[in-house]
């Protein structure tokens, strides 16, 4: 499933995408393949404080973090990574992943909004 | 398509910053694209066509992207003025990763401009049916 990701930024502009969506149901995300196509947003539903996502193999990208009410509350870069296990924790309600390199500045992230795709 | 209709990127338009990411592609019609290469600099600033983005250090990439938005940001204004006919402008990161600007916002697209006829900025051709890319 995707749905239409826009991302506010402090400066007054929007970075808009159609991302592929993973519901995070319980305390560990890993994906399918390496062949999840970014952007991709994981929406967690559990109840748990934190939630572990493996990474480990997966193309190169920032993992943006926003919190209950959707705002953002940090970033981290996941690249060049060819052998290993590589998890972040996060307490994030709302993680979108997308490629690398970001078109603007980190730190003028702000808020998220997700909306479903019509048609 | 048959291979005598193909004209790649040359040597020469390369050494130039044709090709070679980041670009940003103007779209002057159906088929048209005008490829404005980007180049990063701390001190001497290059004579080379197109965007120019004067970064700290060439090695934080991170930082670099960041000043290359301000860069494109002001340049999207600039060749689209409020009382103009809007041009589409695509800025292209890489194979799979491109940003199309609008007056306020910047799409994602994980396909990029590719093929038609590519022009510099002074309307000559650049390249015919190909990629605008180059990767060694």
């Amino acid at each position: 499933m995707k749905k239409q990701v826009i991302v506010w930024l402090k400066n007054g502009m929007i970075a808009k995408m159609n991302a592929q969506v993973i519901d995070a149901n319980t305390h560990q995300v890993s994906f399918p393949s390496t062949r999840v196509n970014l952007p991709l947003l994981i929406e967690v539903s559990h109840k748990g404080l934190t939630t572990l996502l493996d990474l480990s193999g997966f193309n190169d990208c920032v993992v943006l973090q926003f919190g209950e009410d959707r705002y953002f509350t940090g970033a981290t870069y996941s690249q060049n990574r060819n052998t290993g296990a590589f998890m972040i924790q996060s307490q994030a309600r709302f993680i979108l992943l997308m490629a690398l390199p970001l078109p603007y500045p980190l730190e003028e992230t702000e808020e998220i909004m997700i909306k479903a795709i019509e048609g | 398509m048959s291979a005598h209709h193909l004209i790649p990127l040359s040597a020469e338009q390369r050494a130039q910053g044709y090709g070679t990411f980041p670009y940003v592609i103007l779209r002057i019609t159906g088929g048209v694209y005008m490829q404005f290469p980007i180049h990063f600099y701390e001190d001497k600033n290059p004579e080379k066509p197109g965007l120019r983005v004067r970064v700290d250090s060439l090695t934080n990439e991170k930082q670099n992207f960041s000043n290359l938005f301000n860069v494109v940001r002001k340049f999207h204004q600039q060749i689209n003025p409020l009382d103009a006919k809007a041009l589409k402008m695509c800025l292209v990161l890489a194979p799979f990763v491109a940003y199309f600007f609008e007056d306020n916002a910047f799409t994602f697209s994980d396909e990029i401009p590719e093929g038609g006829s590519l022009i510099d900025s002074n309307y000559k051709v650049l390249a015919l049916n190909s990629p605008h890319f180059v990767i060694d």
